[in-house]
């Protein structure tokens, strides 16, 4: 099948399910809000939106192959309890018909007391407590089943991951493992989290700059397809840092697609703030040297409401700007996911030229068969 | 841009064109007849190819597309041309030789698609082939090779590709088949089919009289493959070349460039030295497949061996050398009729395993069923029916004859379904037999040899089911299909592993689904069958329907079946399909019932069935009475060809019954009035077997059970049946009453 990725319409937030070559599913944060649950109401139904678009296993549950939350704030895992199993796989309630997560992809932030710049909403606590529980079942037993897997992305500051080897994923190493199984279809690099480098600098971090930073490559026709730059809501400080440890090497940077930070935020690319200098604060030269390196025909997402030309951040006017001038020379787009029409997500497709948008109607879309979908005055082919 | 003055008709097509989201640009170049256009057509390049401008083969991000609009539009869809410079060489471009590039842009009508898709439709279809035709070329070998490009063919070549494929030897060689032909001259030119045989052919003297005949139908097939490189290697052919063979000069370069250019020339050079001297009355076609080796499976065949068939027009004297002009036709491959075509063509996997199964009864429904099943290369291995074909049965019959004499012909019923099977390219055997004194003797090897996994019973036949259930008879899972109700209901029935339930535990449990319908009911309980005059002094008895009706119901049963052919392992439960048609055929109604096996209790002389519902029944009725003993009036049939019950159903005991610890006495209030109701809803097919109550501890049937026993079968013509249920199980009482000769 053809590697694609779909970005729901969720505001500022971030919803991005990610559909491998091998047909495996990567959900990265979800932002399912109340209001998007209700038909009355005008929110996309971007619930109902993702279920459409996953897989049943052999006992008729929904799942998703790996769910990837970035880090614990709302907008990136608001809905969680809601629609997705949380506990052992026998608890699965079919009358529910909740999303199973077969692997958890989480920060090492989950093993973290609240403090005062880490107080979590119940969907955060939720997560919490199911990756703990994995984590126990994978201390206890040494294997873990669909089901029950997680992966720690990063290691936490004061060893208490040490002894988690097996599912730990370090900074700066790539992975292709999904489900306990080795997929050629993708590798991603582990760029962030980056701990403070003392207690005092992780109290100025916050769970924004605790955010997982992921370069996902996606396989076409087994070469390399597309690169996608997922930086959750990581703040400047972290995008500083990520450039210096890799301007040497930095390919690993590279993207055809960058969903923006923290929705299209200043604060990803600026120590100043925006609505108290405007167009005298000035950009972090690494910070956006670290989001700059655009590959051509690059496509900057916003995931986040218009961007307009006002004092909000995020989304920023200002931020667009920066990112449009990062991909000028490389001829690329940058696009806000809520400038599309309607409720559909925004989907794209990866092929070994880089990214395209999905074909009106890809299903089995060959040359030699009709792929025009339906529309006034369209009939139906008859058979004879 | 504006059409405004190009015809009407085109002038609102071209407004839907530019408004499509991948049309660039627009311009009239000739508004006459027919209307030529200029489009800037967006190929939807992926990221990185668009924004260097064109994909590594070339394709734009805007490509200039002529299209033509003719006279007959919007009859006809109009053509589309792509820009003269547009590689050529790619797979998916028409393989013209002269004029500009025209891309293929669907496996059949484009003027069907605009019918149903409109003139957006079409250029949805340009979009993504200029999409594709971007992609095509970059495909990593895993996917697959392409096959070579060949959309205009006159003729065709029809051989089973596995067959030719296996031809391919190591070395490089050129082998020679006999073939058929067959010509069909429409107006100027022949096109021709040539058959492929699977037998070798020389090239001997004698052919040029054998061709010179004008009753000749046979003709030759050239097979050349790529053998092995100087190195030692195989050959394989890894360039893409387009089809452009247009005459034999042509084709032997091709074959050389491709490794099967070895023994080719000299065999047809041989050829040409036959027909030196001689003109042949009509022209003979000679059929020349080149199966090069590619460097990785080709698309949809799973195999690197591609099959690329040639045909050659024979009149005598023709020059078949390295400098020859003599036209070459590109011709279409067509597979000859396999197991693996016809799954294919049925949505399945094109695998070639056998499930080897025997339908019983090749009668309309038999006969559809067995078709319906062999057009998906799953045909029955063994066809039973001891009748011959009538002129009647012709009415729903699949077979048809090829003539009005073939349908007066009395070939056995078996033997012609058999022939049709054998036609669709699978084995089938023909078994033109009564099976029943066999079957009847405890023998099923003649219809079920060793291997069977099923027998569908077709037939029809009550004699023929009961007597499949017979005891001590071993043979595979049996499904009964057949229609009741004068057509109106359809009848399926799939034994669980084991034959349990049986054939006769699903029709009596499917008599008390029947019973519970109001409308089915009417229909299947009361339709008597009709006797048709077939001739003098003959009749057959049988429900007159159309062949229509009878498909109707006939081809769902034939859905299910394939479906319990292709699974792997048989279900522990039986099954029930009932089909219910509304009576004017436009819509069925079905009712699917998964039935749990019965519960065996009996003895050596008699067999008790009682169904798991019964079971549960009794269970719980029991349990509700505890320390008395209860009961109630059983249900269902008695086969004395089984020598059988089958309890499916249970009277609750009357208000006016005795439960006591010592004992059960049934009541009698309103028990006459329940049983005449089980037998109007269900015509008599259900009734009452005898009774049932339980005993409190594991005892034999007592003597008051005995003599109650004894007086219930003096008021019926078959056994009674006494059912007691202990702790853990049943005990059987049966008694039967039969005639005794009154001595003087």
């Amino acid at each position: 099948m053809v590697a694609k990725t779909t970005h729901f319409r969720v505001d500022n937030g971030d919803m991005s399910l990610i559909e491998v070559e091998s047909g495996r599913r990567l959900l990265i944060d979800i932002d399912i809000r109340g209001a998007a649950d209700d038909p009355e109401h005008e929110t996309p139904d971007v619930a109902s939106q993702l279920r459409a678009r996953l897989k049943r296993d052999e006992a008729g549950r929904l799942y998703v192959d790996a769910f990837l939350l970035t880090h614990p704030d709302e907008d990136h895992c608001r809905g969680l309890q809601n629609h997705f199993h949380l506990g052992p796989l026998e608890d699965w309630v079919k009358a529910d018909d909740k999303i199973v997560i077969r692997e958890m992809w989480s920060s090492p932030i989950v093993f973290r007391r609240a403090s005062k710049n880490h107080n979590l909403c119940d969907d955060a606590k939720a997560w919490n407590k199911e990756a703990r529980r994995r984590v126990a079942n994978v201390r206890a037993n040494r294997f873990a089943a669909d089901g029950d897997r997680i992966l720690i992305l990063g290691r936490d500051v004061d060893g208490k991951t040490d002894d988690l080897t097996a599912i730990l994923v370090e900074v700066d190493t790539e992975f292709s493992k999904i489900c306990g199984a080795h997929d050629s279809t993708f590798s991603a690099r582990l760029l962030a989290p980056l701990p403070g480098s003392d207690e005092d600098e992780e109290d100025v971090l916050s769970k924004n700059d605790s955010s997982v930073v992921l370069n996902l490559s996606l396989k076409a026709n087994y070469v390399e397809g597309a690169r996608y730059l997922f930086g959750g809501d990581a703040g400047v400080a972290i995008w500083e840092k990520i450039w210096g440890r890799n301007k040497d090497r930095k390919h690993v940077l590279e993207y055809d697609v960058l969903l923006s930070p923290h929705h299209c935020s200043w604060r990803s690319l600026s120590w100043d703030s925006w609505s108290d200098l405007g167009d005298d604060a000035k950009v972090s030269a690494d910070a956006s040297d670290a989001l700059g390196q655009a590959r051509a025909g690059a496509k900057v997402l916003a995931s986040s409401k218009p961007v307009v030309d006002d004092d909000d951040d995020p989304p920023c006017i200002r931020a667009k700007r920066e990112y449009e001038s990062i991909l000028k020379p490389q001829k690329g787009q940058f696009y806000c996911i809520a400038d599309g029409k309607g409720d559909d997500p925004y989907e794209l497709e990866v092929t070994q030229g880089g990214v395209s948008l999905k074909k009106v109607a890809a299903t089995a879309a060959t040359v030699g068969s009709v792929f025009a979908t339906t529309r006034v005055g369209a009939q139906p082919l008859p058979h004879g | 841009m504006s059409g405004s003055d190009a015809p009407p008709r085109v002038a609102r097509a071209l407004r839907e064109i530019e408004a499509h989201s991948r049309v660039a640009g627009l311009r009239i170049k000739d508004a006459a007849w027919p209307v030529e256009v200029q489009l800037d057509v967006d190929s939807g390049l992926p990221s990185r190819w668009r924004a260097a401008g064109a994909s590594p083969n070339g394709v734009r991000e805007i490509e200039p597309v002529t299209v033509f609009f003719y006279e007959s539009f919007p009859s006809t869809a109009p053509a589309f041309f792509l820009r003269a410079d547009f590689d050529r060489s790619h797979p998916h471009i028409q393989p013209a030789t002269s004029g500009p590039p025209e891309p293929c842009l669907l496996n059949g009508s484009t003027s069907e698609l605009m019918r149903s898709r409109g003139v957006t439709g079409l250029i949805d279809q340009l979009a993504l082939w200029l999409e594709r035709a971007a992609l095509t070329q970059l495909i990593d070998p895993t996917q697959g090779w392409e096959p070579v490009r060949r959309d205009r063919f006159d003729d065709y070549v029809v051989a089973d590709p596995n067959f030719l494929r296996r031809l391919v030897e190591p070395r490089s060689d050129c082998r020679v088949l006999t073939s058929r032909f067959l010509s069909v001259r429409d107006g100027g030119e022949a096109n021709h089919v040539v058959v492929v045989d699977e037998g070798g052919a020389k090239i001997d003297e004698g052919l040029p009289r054998r061709w010179s005949d004008e009753r000749n139908m046979s003709c030759l097939t050239f097979v050349a493959w790529s053998g092995k490189r100087a190195s030692g290697e195989p050959f394989v052919a890894d360039r893409y070349l387009p089809e452009s063979i247009v005459d034999v000069r042509g084709l032997l370069e091709r074959a050389a460039q491709l490794g099967c250019g070895e023994q080719l020339p000299s065999k047809l050079g041989l050829l040409e030295s036959r027909l030196r001297g001689c003109r042949l009355p009509r022209p003979v076609p000679i059929a020349i497949v080149l199966i090069p080796r590619r460097p990785c499976d080709v698309i949809g065949q799973g195999s690197p061996l591609e099959i690329c068939p040639y045909l050659v027009e024979l009149k005598g004297r023709d020059d078949l050398g390295a400098r020859s002009t003599k036209p070459v036709r590109i011709s279409a491959h067509f597979d000859t009729v396999s197991t693996s075509l016809l799954r294919r063509a049925a949505g399945e996997a094109p695998t070639e395993d056998v499930v080897p199964w025997t339908i019983v009864g090749c009668g309309s429904v038999g006969s559809k069923l067995a078709v319906h099943i062999a057009r998906t290369g799953r045909a029955p291995s063994l066809v039973v029916d001891r009748s011959p074909m009538r002129p009647h049965n012709l009415a729903r019959h699949a077979l048809l004859p090829v003539s009005h004499l073939e349908s007066a012909l009395m070939l056995s019923k078996a033997t012609a379904l058999c022939r049709a099977i054998l036609a669709l390219g699978q084995p089938a055997k023909d078994i033109c037999l009564d099976v029943l004194p066999a079957l009847a003797r405890g023998n099923s090897a003649e219809i079920a040899p060793a291997g069977t996994r099923l027998i569908v019973n077709a037939t029809g036949s009550l004699t023929v089911r009961e007597t499949l259930c017979k005891s001590g008879l071993s043979r595979p899972r049996v499904i009964e299909s057949c229609l009741m109700g004068a057509g109106r209901i359809a009848y399926m029935s799939v034994e669980g592993a084991g034959a349990n339930p049986s054939s006769l535990d699903l029709v009596t449990e499917a008599y008390v689904l029947i019973g519970q319908d109001e409308e089915m009911r009417a229909v299947a309980f009361s339709a008597p069958p009709v006797e048709i005059d077939v001739g003098a002094g003959c009749s057959s008895l049988t429900f007159p329907m159309s062949d229509a009706r009878l498909s109707a119901l006939t081809a769902p049963m034939a859905e299910h079946l394939a479906r319990l052919l292709a699974e792997k392992e048989p279900s522990s439960f039986g099954e029930l399909l009932i089909g219910f048609n509304a009576e004017d055929g436009l819509g069925q109604r079905w009712a699917r019932r998964r039935i749990a096996p019965f519960i065996e209790v009996g003895s050596e002389k008699v067999s008790v069935r009682v169904s798991a519902t019964v079971h549960l029944r009794i269970e719980q009725e029991v349990a509700s009475k505890p320390g008395k003993e209860t009961g109630g009036v059983i249900l269902g049939r008695w086969s004395d060809v089984t020598e059988s019950f089958h309890v499916v159903d249970l009277l609750p005991a009357p208000p006016d019954s005795k439960f006591s610890q010592t004992e059960f006495v049934l009541g009698v209030e309103g028990l006459r009035e329940a049983l005449d109701d089980i037998h109007r809803r269900t015509g008599g097919a259900l009734y009452a077997l005898g009774t049932w109550h339980n005993h409190l501890v594991v005892s034999p049937p007592s003597g008051l059970d005995a003599r109650t026993a004894a007086l219930l079968a003096l008021h019926q013509f078959f056994p009674a049946l006494l059912l007691i249920h202990v702790p853990g199980g049943y005990r059987i009482l049966v008694a039967g009453a039969t005639y005794k000769s009154q001595e003087p």
